[in-house]
């Protein structure tokens, strides 16, 4: 059968991996002879007899796994799942048995043929086991970076999602949330590593799923959460880990276990973090005014600012749109096994009210897992997942233009009613200088959007054990993802832009993901040597389509009459997504010699058909090496360190997350035209073609020292990290001379990352309390070292740019120098001499700074002004127990950057037609009332609002994320009523945050990497309060 | 044990990796299978039209005709105001769109001029249809190339060469002039190609004839200038003798346009199908369905000669009714706008009463070509020689005959005849150069603006013959572009 399966891999594989998978192949060989020549001399010494047993902790739970060695020789084993062993021993041999977490026992044989063993919890080690990715490996054997946080830890949390609830939970994983219900937060680990996509590989029991995964999975499902950080680790995932690999494990049952019920049941209240301030209306009033008294105009007599109506405030437009949310989260788990099959089921349901009026998110979802044994060597395993999230929104998803509700919740005007007394909705129609935005109250309650989205996820994955020590795995999963947008807009004559239809729109989108994988797995441990090792190979491929339409004119706008059928008129298009595949050969070796020292190496081949043949095929290795000094003889018994590691790897890692196809140029056929009476749908040269497109490669390096102080009470980490992205994806720059043709990325930039991780953790007991503190801290060094070669830059739109040899998205843009007070300043400003515009500036206005020395204010003297990246993040986590009580709270915060306040340089600008920033109301008004917000006025010859200085702030918080405060009901209490544990608890999330930044939320961020900093309208953050309860029967 | 292993073994391996890695183009087509029918031909013309109907003009085109003093921008856009008031900063974004959008029909029509070879190499397509194909594209990259040269003087000449060399990054040419000569090629082998007379939505030989004949109105700087102002009359002739004017100035603006021989060249549009409410919908009160940008100024309103047709045609007033299909007469009152006034031209509402921003727009109308040569002729050979051809113009307004026309009556007819219809500010700046007017001082006349611009409004030489080039451009650029004189950021 092995020959078979090398043969049809030949037959499979590309050319460029043949080399590879025969070295694979010759080291699986060579393992699987070495474990037969062992037995065979086994069997020539008489004296061997069989011992069979159990291994069990201290509750009589088997422990599968665990090491079984004959003391002083090679020979040993490993329990099998319900923890039994069978080994061959002289009669007067000694068993050692150990596993990580427990003491080490030993037990003579004398002849017994039945030996069970117990081992008792060991609380000075701090091993456990650590999800690597095709497999498991003990902590104390890792020899990369790799951040384990325990689902335990976040159970109780009332983040919407589990991926929100990790945040400042592990050390070099920054956080970028979005307050929309439903949302994915984006995920940046070691700071940010491309340009391009920089979302790290998510894979969820051992499936590769899409990031929008991270919304569809509730807290308690999870097990654990591995995040690998560094190539040594990452290297197994290949092209797909430059960015990091976030593993998560659900919870699972074993063998002979109980059959539990968990529930857990949540209930609180969403509300925003703060209000935003914004003028009133008498305010806005004397403002809008002055702008014209200030320039010496009269005040435009057909405008709102000649009206007294608008000169009262009437509405204010947070309070209208914004509320108390409520929401209710339930859990059911039902977990347990018999000695053949397990069986674990989750289900979940989660009704929140967004902070925004008439919006919310409902979560429902079922996840199973469960096991069969075949028989002694043969498990089969199936995993099925079914999500359904629904939203509504007051606005299209990751919308942020200034028609959106977010904006016009701040910026509506509040002169204007919600509704006037004939009941018809306020609207700014009267005036365009009322702004190009209509009523958010009626937005939000006269339209719809609604978004399902349907996840499934079905993986079946078959162990079956060759050999004592060798396991073949094949894995199968299949996915799919279907999302469906309902939109619906009346007929609206009375706001700013009128609909003259009623309008459906129907968008619908599917994705599938089939994935097929075949490893086989090697692990053999004696008492000086443990060696594990992984091959195997892996294939997967994405489909999807979608497709939109939209109706217009309905004779009944009845909710249950909108359909499409009922339009007068429907239009719509639709496409197929590119198809992509990726085809795979990886390899991991490990080797552990007497716990002291450690080896890993990790090779993966994948090929992509992004990319043109010839350019498919990426090779990704790594190694890696761990030294544990604190096992060396001359530390052994040192009173002060209990452990000490140094681990050092160096690896390769690729990102292929770029758009398919570029290799070649495309048409679309997407532009609608009349010629001859004839309707016609004409083409356009949509891209132009990159034949050499390829990749991106990340480099790592990676040195970890592990310290244990006071019998490992007193833990730190320390980590070094250097990451050089080459061959990085970079659009040319965008000519419009070109016209809408896109110009492919080509690969030619080169971006760095390098910083510290600082992880101290303390845990200690005193009396009844026993704690745990911990704080993770990040220093990352974000530079871009290669672009263009010259002096190019990319532009992040007008707010940012990133340069080589700055750090990506810098804000590049005016210096200033407080306002001009009079008009001898002016006169007298070297800045503007000679600048052709210097008669039209006046009093009041912002002094930019000439920083060229030409004595002119122009654009060559923008420079950067500020970097969005963060180069501190701090997480912060204690846990506090005392009898029943239990606490804990978790900050996470980022310091030594600057965000660029657009939302605000928008707010204090007269000339835009929208409620202004409370701020504005602290403007220049004569000689020495300002020197930092500009005059108002009509006149933009000076552009006071300009990217610049003016709009920066820094960006430093902290913030409490979650905190949770709970009581367990003592067990003879809840015994007495049939459960086992019952456990009320009180949860809060952002409750708190210490910042100076003035504006809505300064963990909001920009839309993508090249924008990263600028704030501007984005769905606010909420925080919430939270009472919930735990029952076990 | 081992036939399990088996069988998962083979579900493993009908993936296989040639398989996985040999994904096909779905959805898209590319250059190994484009260019090989007519269709494709045809296909990628009607993709260089439909750009005019998005932004290549659209709104942000007609917003540099602000300048002028027949409207005042009105809507709520704060760059808009800069523009009006000459003082467009090189970062308003209001450059940017119309600017990128010209180059797409610069793109689309060099990827018909290159490739349409290739189909006719094929046997693919007749030697009637080819030549009308590649004369459209011809002249779809000369209107492109025009509009920028009347914007901004000077841009960057993309040529096939520079899409075969993938060189787009190249300097503005040295001159207007030479910008101009580059498009009066193209014109030439538009009017070679192209039919007489073709298809509804298509141009025939008359709209190359057209621009060339403006493009030599824009060169003959000095008033009497004989060569171009005979060229003029030379390239117009062609235009008078071929293209008949309506009868019915309404029907110009109004379904079924696109028939009519008067418009040379038209932006095809319908509610149902093409469904673009960017040019339609962006003047006019908001109440009444459109965005309300662009209100007229009573000094516009004031040059229209009492009974004229051509005034309840162009403009409704306050006091004045519009037929809103099933709503009937509505009164244009007091609130609906600043001015009192709003465009009517292209205006109209379906049965059910709703607003119709479906209609057909003539950018080039044959009247402009008639009252260009009629301003050459007038020009060359004083007072009363162009009176045939403002006659002919006046002909359907219900107005009589000129006699002994001068520059001014010429002037006169022009802005009435052509109001709202994206050339008042760039024939201001010809007459400018020609010493008819003297635009610092005209255009700061009071009545030529709203009350609140009055003292905001200053119009400089040489600045403001031309717009500014979009910043992003010149960043981006490296040094290659160079920004227009007197233009800073």
């Amino acid at each position: 059968m092995e020959m078979k399966f090398k043969i049809n891999l030949r037959q499979k594989l590309k050319a460029e991996s043949l080399v590879l998978l025969a070295l694979l192949y010759a080291f699986g060989m060579q393992s699987m002879l070495a474990n037969k020549m062992d037995s065979k001399k086994k069997f020539e010494n008489n004296l061997q007899f069989t011992v069979t047993g159990v291994v069990n902790d201290d509750n009589r739970t088997p422990l599968p796994g665990a090491s079984v060695v004959v003391k002083g020789t090679t020979t040993g084993t490993v329990t099998d799942f319900d923890g039994k062993y069978s080994i061959e021993v002289g009669t007067d041999g000694i068993l050692v048995f150990s596993y990580l977490g427990y003491k080490t026992v030993e037990v003579a044989v004398n002849g017994n043929t039945n030996i069970d063993a117990t081992l008792p919890l060991d609380a000075t080690q701090l091993d456990d086991v650590v999800v690597v990715g095709y497999g498991t490996q003990k902590k104390s054997e890792v020899t990369s970076s790799i951040s384990q946080i325990d689902g335990e830890d976040f159970q109780t949390s009332t983040a919407s999602n589990a991926a929100m609830a990790l945040q400042g939970r592990a050390s070099g994983v920054e956080f970028v949330n979005s307050g929309t219900p439903g949302s994915t937060p984006s995920i940046r680990i070691r700071g940010v590593g491309t340009i391009n996509n920089s979302q790290p590989l998510i894979v969820l029991d051992g499936v590769p799923v899409d990031s929008n995964v991270l919304a569809q999975l509730a807290s308690s499902e999870i097990q654990s959460v591995e995040i690998l950080k560094d190539a040594a680790s990452g290297a197994i995932y290949g092209t797909r880990a430059a960015n990091g690999v976030v593993l998560i494990t659900t919870n699972n049952a074993r063998f002979n276990e109980k059959t539990t019920v968990r529930l857990n049941a949540s209930t609180g209240f969403n509300s925003v973090i703060k209000k935003y301030p914004v003028t009133n209306a008498e305010q806005l009033y004397e403002l809008k005014r002055e702008r014209y008294t200030m320039d010496g105009l009269p005040i435009d007599p057909n405008s709102p600012w000649a009206d007294e109506y608008y000169n009262q405030t009437r509405t204010d437009w947070q309070d209208e749109m914004f509320r108390d949310g409520l929401f209710q989260d339930y859990n059911m788990n039902i977990s347990g096994g018999s000695d053949k099959s397990t069986i674990n089921a989750n289900i979940f349901y989660r009704d929140e009210e967004g902070t925004q009026i008439n919006t919310y998110l409902k979560r429902l979802g079922i996840s199973m897992r469960g096991t069969q044994k075949i028989s002694d060597r043969f498990r089969i395993e199936e995993n099925i997942r079914i999500t359904n999230n629904h939203t509504l929104l007051t606005q299209d998803d990751g919308a942020t233009g200034t028609s959106q509700t977010i904006y016009s919740s701040y910026r509506y005007m509040p002169a204007i009613p919600v509704k006037y007394e004939d009941g018809s909705y306020g609207s700014g129609q009267a005036s365009t200088q009322l702004g190009d935005m209509w009523n958010p109250v009626y937005k939000a309650k006269e339209e719809w959007r609604h978004r399902y989205r349907f996840n499934t996820l079905v993986s079946l994955k078959a162990d079956y054990d060759i050999t004592d020590a060798l396991t073949l795995t094949a894995r199968a999963s299949y996915q799919k993802s279907t999302s469906k947008f309902e939109g619906f807009q009346n007929i609206t004559p009375n706001q700013s832009r009128t609909i003259n239809q009623p309008i459906l729109r129907i968008n619908t989108d599917e994705t599938n993901v089939a994935l097929g994988e075949l490893f086989t797995s090697y692990t053999k441990s004696s008492e000086k040597h443990n060696i594990g090792a992984v091959l195997g190979i892996s294939g997967q491929l994405d489909k999807g389509s979608y497709m939109n339409m939209s109706g217009e004119g309905f004779a009944s706008v009845d909710k249950n009459q909108l359909v499409m059928d009922n339009a007068s008129v429907i239009r719509g298009n639709g496409n197929d997504y590119l198809a992509t595949g990726l085809a795979s050969a990886f390899v991991r070796g490990t080797y552990a010699y007497s716990n002291k020292y450690y080896l890993s190496a990790i090779f993966r081949a994948d090929g992509s058909s992004r990319f043109a043949d010839g350019n498919r095929w990426g090779y990704f290795p790594s190694i890696s090496g761990g030294w544990r000094i604190s096992n060396e003889n001359f530390m052994k018994d040192n009173p002060t360190i209990s452990n000490m590691k140094l681990n050092v790897g160096w690896g390769q890692l690729g990102n292929q997350n770029v758009s398919a196809f570029q290799y070649l140029n495309t048409y679309n056929k997407d532009i609608r035209y009349v010629l001859n009476d004839t309707n016609l749908t004409g083409t356009r040269l949509a891209t132009f073609a990159n034949p050499d497109i390829t990749w991106e490669t990340t480099s790592a390096l990676n040195i970890l020292l592990e310290l244990g102080l006071f019998k490992n009470k007193l833990n730190l980490d320390v980590a070094y990290f250097d990451r050089l992205t080459s061959d990085m994806l970079i659009p040319l720059p965008g000519l419009n001379t070109a016209g809408l043709v896109a110009i492919p990325d080509s690969n030619i930039g080169e971006m760095r990352n390098s910083g510290f991780e600082i992880e101290p953790s303390y845990s200690g007991q005193v009396g009844d309390l026993s704690f745990e503190l911990g704080v993770n801290a990040t220093i990352v060094k974000n530079e871009v070292t290669k672009l263009y070669g010259s002096s190019k830059f990319i532009s992040g739109g007008a707010q940012t740019r990133t340069y080589e040899g700055e750090p990506i998205s810098s804000f590049y843009g005016w210096k200033t120098d407080g306002i001009y007070q009079n008009q001898t300043e002016i006169d007298n400003d070297a800045n503007i001499s000679l600048d052709p515009r210097k008669a039209d500036i006046t009093p009041g206005d912002v002094r930019f700074v000439d920083t060229n020395g030409d004595n002119i204010v122009d654009e060559q003297d923008r420079v950067h002004i500020g970097d969005a990246n963060p180069s501190l993040l701090l997480g912060f986590h204690a846990d506090l127990n005392y009898k029943g009580f239990d606490f804990s709270a978790v900050f996470s915060g980022a310091f030594g950057h600057e965000l660029y306040d657009a939302m605000m340089m928008r707010g204090i600008d007269p000339t835009q037609s929208a409620n202004m920033d409370a701020v504005a109301y602290q403007r220049w008004t004569g000689e020495g009332t300002s020197n930092k917000y500009p005059r108002m006025s009509t006149i933009r010859a000076n552009d006071n609002y300009r990217v610049s200085e003016l709009g920066l702030k820094s960006g430093n918080y902290l913030r409490m994320k979650d905190v949770v405060l709970g009581y367990t009901i003592p067990k003879t209490l809840t015994e007495q009523i049939g459960m086992s544990n019952l456990k009320f608890y009180i949860s809060g999330r952002n409750l708190l945050t210490f910042t100076k930044f003035d504006g809505v939320d300064p963990e909001e961020s920009g839309t993508s990497n090249l924008t990263r900093g600028v704030i501007f309208n984005n769905y606010p953050q909420s925080k919430s309060v939270v009472l919930g309860a735990n029952i076990t029967f | 044990m081992k036939k399990y292993t088996i069988l998962l073994l083979s579900i493993i391996m009908t993936i296989s990796c040639d398989d996985i890695l040999e994904q096909e183009l779905v959805g898209k087509r590319t250059d190994q299978d484009y260019w090989t029918t007519e269709a494709d031909m045809v296909d990628a013309l009607a993709g260089a039209y439909g750009q005019w109907a998005t932004r290549a003009l659209g709104m942000h085109d007609l917003f540099f005709d602000n300048q002028g003093d027949d409207h005042w921008r009105a809507g709520d856009h704060a760059e808009d105001e800069e523009i009006e008031t000459f003082n467009t900063n090189p970062s308003n974004y209001k450059l940017r769109d119309t600017y990128r959008y010209k180059y797409e029909v610069i793109s689309s029509a060099n990827g018909i001029l290159i490739n349409g070879p290739k189909v006719k190499e094929l046997g693919a397509i007749s030697e009637a249809s080819y030549n009308s194909i590649m004369g459209q594209a011809y002249f779809l990259r000369a209107y492109a190339y025009y509009r920028l040269y009347l914007v901004h003087g000077q841009v960057p000449i993309i040529t096939e060469e520079n899409v075969l060399t993938n060189e787009y990054n190249v300097p503005k040419c040295e001159s207007p002039e030479i910008l101009s000569d580059f498009i009066l090629s193209d014109l030439e082998n538009a009017v070679a190609l192209l039919p007489m007379h073709n298809v509804p939505g298509s141009v025939g030989k008359g709209a190359a004839w057209a621009v060339m004949t403006s493009i030599y109105m824009h060169r003959a700087e000095d008033y009497g200038n004989a060569e171009f102002l005979n060229k003029a009359i030379a390239a117009g002739q062609n235009v008078i003798d071929n293209y008949p004017l309506a009868d019915d100035y309404l029907s110009l603006f109004r379904e079924g346009n696109q028939y009519l021989k008067e418009n040379l060249f038209i932006m095809m549009n319908d509610l149902d199908w093409i469904n673009q409410r960017i040019m339609s919908k962006h003047r006019g009160p908001r109440p009444w369905g459109m965005y309300g940008f662009q209100e007229p100024l009573d000094d516009l309103v004031n040059e229209f000669e009492d009974g004229d047709v051509r005034k309840s045609v162009t403009i409704i007033s306050d006091g004045e009714f519009a037929l809103q299909g099933s709503l009937g007469l509505v009164e244009h009152t007091p609130d609906l706008t600043n001015t009192g006034h709003s465009y009517f031209k292209y205006m109209d509402w379906t049965e059910s009463g709703t607003f119709d921003h479906g209609l057909n727009i003539p950018f080039l109308r044959a009247a402009d070509t008639y009252l260009l040569v009629a301003e050459a002729q007038i020009r060359l050979n004083g007072a009363g020689a162009g009176d045939d051809l403002i006659n002919a113009v006046r002909l359907r307004t219900g107005l009589g005959d000129v006699s002994g026309a001068d520059i001014d009556a010429l002037i006169h007819e022009t802005r009435v005849e052509l109001a709202g219809e994206n050339f008042r500010y760039q024939n201001l700046l010809r007459w400018h150069k020609a010493g008819i007017y003297d635009l610092e001082e005209f255009l700061s006349r009071p009545e030529k603006m709203i009350p609140s611009d009055v003292g905001r409004k200053v119009w400089t030489a040489p600045k403001n013959f031309y717009q500014p080039l979009y910043q992003t451009d010149i960043d981006n650029s490296d040094g290659v572009l160079v920004q227009n004189p007197e233009w800073i950021n």
